[in-house]
């Protein structure tokens, strides 16, 4: 148990620092080259690479990223570019439709100019 | 027929229809946010057993006066492959119904939660990915839109943009995160995911009044932990600021399965929820303080009326 809490944040961690590195790389890297530009970053000390393949079998099955062939090895390569993800969140977290299929509430919906004005009355209501 | 059986299906009919429909129309509610929620949540419980109780009993009731113990011979007889002798066809036609019910519900509560779980699982898994990780539990996007959400769960994220931070004074950004905490905190999502079930499971105009009622009072209840914290003016200024201002969000095509947050009537919770904030509230009236316990009074006994039927 202790050993899971250690390690989750840890590959967590990990999963981040390689998609940032993909990202930055829309051509696509190794996992070989991804242990050494890691090392660089942190001066050095190089991962296992057993470690990253498993980060990166991790961010496969997440859908976030893809590989193919490249002679005896695999390239790795983001699925969707970190702007695609961050639009693609906000669009699921904020669309409106009437099929509300979860219960995840945003802050405040969007609204009509009409009662953009409402509201700012409202408002003046409270500074009298 | 036995009265009592008929009694169910009358309470099913209200429950399912009326009951919703007056509740959500209800002024009270937004002034007694938990007992409505407790009310609403009563009322879930008591439709779901009295719509599937009442085809049971009116079934057994050849078999016995009692529905536990009529199921039990009904039980015993289905052992060996028959059906007791006393059922004629309008009964046989009650089981099956209650029978088509009971996998309705408990099939489409479990596909909406799986449904559920796993679009948060995504969401969860772009946001720890894509988004700057500012502390344990919140998460920013860079986007310019304003906008703040909870993602639900045992680890919740709260999700909020730069634009909302460029948006947001100090203590109305605070107020936003007050708000978005009580979310996850108290695992609001517990109390709103049912009535999404319920509404895919029955999907009548009073199922959909009833889901979009609890989401408000949710908000409302949040709201009051982020009042409590930051106080009313800062919230109120916030939800102006972030309702008033982010207007419709591209209309793009999205994946069916995703999060939604808001019906077609989303602004109008935003303003009820806005003057609830800034409206000086005169001393209750006694009438008023009665309304409280009369309503949790009420929500005990929806749910123990058509319990005890079902089990005496």
């Amino acid at each position: 148990m202790a050993n899971e809490r250690a390690g989750t944040p840890r590959l967590g961690e990990l999963e981040r620092a390689v998609m940032d590195l993909l990202w930055a790389t829309p051509e696509g890297s190794t996992a070989q080259e991804l242990v050494e530009r890691l090392a660089t970053r942190d001066g050095g000390t190089e991962l296992a690479p057993t470690t990253i393949l498993t980060v990166l079998d991790r961010l496969r099955r997440k859908d976030f990223v893809d590989r193919e062939r490249a002679g005896r090895a695999h390239r790795y390569r983001a699925v969707r570019t970190r702007d695609d993800v961050v639009a693609a969140s906000m669009l699921a977290a904020l669309e409106t439709t009437d099929d509300r299929r979860s219960a995840l509430v945003r802050f405040a919906g969007a609204v009509s100019a009409e009662e953009a004005a409402l509201l700012r009355e409202a408002l003046a209501e409270l500074e009298e | 027929m036995p009265v009592d059986a008929w009694l169910l299906a009358v309470l099913a009919i209200l429950l399912a229809w009326p009951v919703p429909v007056a509740l959500a129309r209800a002024a009270w509610p937004k002034r007694h946010t938990r007992a409505a929620i407790a009310l609403w949540q009563a009322v879930g419980i008591a439709g779901g057993l009295s719509l599937i109780g009442a085809p049971l009993a009116i079934g057994v009731a050849p078999l016995d006066g009692h529905l536990r113990t009529g199921l039990a011979e009904l039980g015993r007889d289905a052992m060996h492959l028959r059906v007791p002798s006393a059922l004629a066809t309008p009964q046989e036609i009650a089981l099956a119904l209650a029978g088509m019910l009971t996998v309705r519900l408990v099939g489409v509560t479990s596909l909406s939660a799986l449904r559920i779980e796993r679009d948060l699982r995504r969401q969860r898994n772009a946001v720890d990915l894509a988004a700057e990780h500012a502390d344990r539990q919140l998460r920013v996007l860079e986007h310019a839109a304003p906008a703040a959400y909870c993602l639900p769960g045992t680890r919740p994220r709260i999700v909020i943009t730069e634009g909302t931070i460029a948006a947001l004074a100090p203590d109305e950004l605070e107020a936003v995160l007050a708000h978005e905490r009580a979310h996850a905190r108290w695992r609001h999502e517990l109390v709103v995911q049912p009535f999404v079930a319920w509404e895919s499971a029955l999907p009548l105009p009073p199922a959909r009044r009833a889901a979009a009622a609890v989401t408000t009072l949710v908000e409302m209840l949040a709201d009051d932990h982020a009042a409590r914290d930051v106080g009313r003016p800062a919230l109120a200024r916030a939800l102006v600021a972030i309702g008033g201002t982010a207007g419709p969000i591209p209309n793009q095509s999205v994946n069916s399965s995703m999060i939604t947050a808001a019906s077609a009537t989303a602004g109008t919770p935003t303003l009820t929820r806005v003057q609830r904030l800034v409206r000086k509230t005169p001393p209750p009236s006694l009438t008023e303080r009665l309304i409280g316990p009369a309503v949790w009074l009420a929500a005990v006994a929806l749910v123990a009326g058509p319990t005890w039927f079902l089990l005496r």
